[in-house]
């Protein structure tokens, strides 16, 4: 399997001078279905931006596509414009990434941000909107959906510009059933495609369903376990430890 | 069950990562300026401000080191003594330097804006033509120069009067910064708010102030989470037309939110009993060392 993220000792730390995370070492693979699993505010979304490119490692390295993803790196627009090609990333909050006029165009905008003529990136956003079921959104003010079809534009938004990576922060959280049924047949989807899913999440119950690999990131921002997900689940004190349970 | 994915969703096209190339870092404004903000109020937030440390002005009593602050601002705004002010400036150097503030940081802080702002302001004050008295400096002499209605004078020196009254002006808005700043820095401003209702401010004034200050931290942090959502999504160049539309677009959509938050928030206050009367004053505990504070604060000002 061709490695696609390296982390060595990354380490993240906020602003305001807390450490996010500490000593991450990791090894990601091309095709894998990667679960980061972890009490709340222990680094979970921090680390996806650390590998979306959005925020980057205060030591340590990250290394993604075999080159180093660095401030410094990114501020080359052609080598940034082929990561985010590459690498989409679906926020937890759906509000902050929607911020186009219309559904029709919010879907469009990364096609043709990426070059695509605009017929052909149009066919796609139908395509799409097909896919997700809610054609009959397109004109519609994105901010003026529900929690569910938000999420759904959001995904469609990241899958039009056919990323090799996603990267979904809590992805299910807050839908309703229907929903977060479409997002779990939807990932599963796309990861028999031989696309990387990497999603994080706290819902014990989602690993079996959405894994073959689960990291457990403990309160002190550091990694605690890396195993299949049965196995992980069938550790009834590391996940006390981890905070994922609140008994033995 | 969900509809087949598009089949061009199904291929997997892998492009090539190039190798980054040195850039030069453009100056983003807007993303610097609210990255520094959030830096200052996560500092506050998380106890790592200077109004944590353990040193002689934060282990003032807040009431006692505003009032004292008080009475130098007047001392200060009153005083025609060169001398005082220079030595307020000094001590107030001093003060920041054992409050963990750093002497460049505080210097940069205050000095600079006074130079700058004051000194541009006053600068004509110095010259003969502006302030007649004894001569420091002469510029030019002998010389007669009309440019239609306005006459130039024979002869254009820098006066002492001049100086001393431009002194002076540099001298008291750098004392007055100093004291907001060391205020600021060493109280946190939940604190600050306090006392300024005990000292009669509105409290409607009070409570506004302190959930800005609250609120301002939270929509900084989603206004960051927009900026990077909108850069995770950008998967080419864009033009600069595009980007003014999405901050214009961005702003919009933020009057919404904090319409909507403004909304949530007074229902929530509503619900735990909120009726219009906001409590936010905090108990006076002076102790000796704070009356000692003042009582220097005093003798001070009476050399001014």
């Amino acid at each position: 399997m061709n490695l696609i993220y390296e982390l060595k000792n990354a380490a993240y730390i906020y602003p305001g001078g807390r450490p996010a995370l500490q000593d991450i070492n990791i090894d990601i693979f091309a095709g894998e279905r990667l679960m980061l699993l972890g009490p709340n505010g222990c680094g979970k979304s921090t680390l996806q931006k650390l590998l979306a490119g959005l925020v980057f490692a205060s030591s340590g390295r990250v290394t993604a596509f075999g080159r180093p993803i660095t401030a410094k790196a990114m501020l080359d627009k052609r080598f940034a414009a082929a990561f985010r090609q590459k690498v989409g990333f679906v926020f937890q909050n759906s509000d902050v990434q929607l911020f186009c006029p219309s559904v029709l165009e919010e879907i469009m905008f990364g096609p043709l941000t990426m070059g695509m003529d605009s017929s052909k990136a149009k066919r796609r956003a139908d395509e799409l909107l097909e896919y997700a079921g809610i054609t009959f959104l397109a004109d519609c003010s994105p901010h003026h959906l529900s929690g569910g079809e938000k999420k759904k534009v959001a995904i469609a938004a990241i899958l039009a510009v056919n990323p090799e990576v996603l990267i979904f922060d809590e992805p299910t959280n807050g839908l309703d059933p229907r929903s977060q049924c479409w997002i779990v047949e939807t990932l599963n989807e796309l990861s028999r495609q031989g696309k990387t899913i990497i999603l994080a999440t706290h819902q014990l119950e989602a690993a079996s369903r959405l894994a073959d690999r689960v990291l457990v990131l403990g309160e002190d921002h550091r990694f605690i376990a890396d195993d299949l997900p049965e196995k992980i689940l069938a550790k009834r004190e590391l996940l006390y430890k981890a905070n994922l349970i609140a008994e033995i | 069950m969900n509809r087949p994915l598009p089949e061009w969703l199904q291929e997997n096209v892998t492009i090539n990562l190039p190798a980054p190339k040195q850039c030069v870092r453009r100056f983003d404004y807007l993303e610097k300026t609210l990255q520094g903000i959030y830096k200052i109020l996560a500092q506050d937030a998380h106890g790592n401000s200077t109004a944590g440390k353990r040193a002689l002005l934060q282990q003032i009593e807040p009431h006692a080191k505003l009032i004292a602050a008080l009475i130098l601002l007047l001392a200060a705004a009153w005083t025609k003594k060169i001398e005082f002010l220079a030595a307020v400036n000094l001590l107030l150097l001093g003060l920041a330097a054992q409050a963990g503030l750093g002497v460049k940081s505080f210097m940069t802080r205050v000095w600079l804006p006074a130079f700058f702002f004051s000194g541009l302001a006053v600068l004509p004050g110095i010259i003969s033509w502006v302030t007649p008295g004894e001569s420091l400096y002469t510029i030019y002499s002998g010389v007669h120069l009309q440019l239609g209605w306005l006459t130039f004078p024979v002869v254009l020196d820098i006066t002492k009067q001049g100086v001393q009254s431009a002194l002076l002006v540099i001298l008291r808005s750098a004392s007055s910064l100093g004291l907001a700043t060391l205020v600021l820095k060493t109280t946190r401003w939940s604190v600050i708010t306090k006392v300024l209702a005990k000292f009669g401010l509105p409290a409607a004034v009070v409570a506004v102030l302190d959930l800005t200050y609250r609120y301002i931290y939270l929509f900084l942090l989603l206004f960051l989470e927009y900026i990077m959502g909108r850069r995770s999504r950008l998967a080419g160049r864009e033009a600069q037309g595009e980007k003014l539309s999405w901050i214009g677009g961005t702003i919009a959509d933020f009057l919404r939110i904090t319409r909507e938050y403004g909304e949530d928030i007074h229902y929530a206050m509503q619900s735990r009993g909120f009726t219009g009367e906001y409590h936010g004053q905090m108990k006076l505990k002076i102790g000796l060392c704070d009356i000692g504070f003042l009582i220097a604060a005093a003798i001070i000002c009476c050399f001014a």
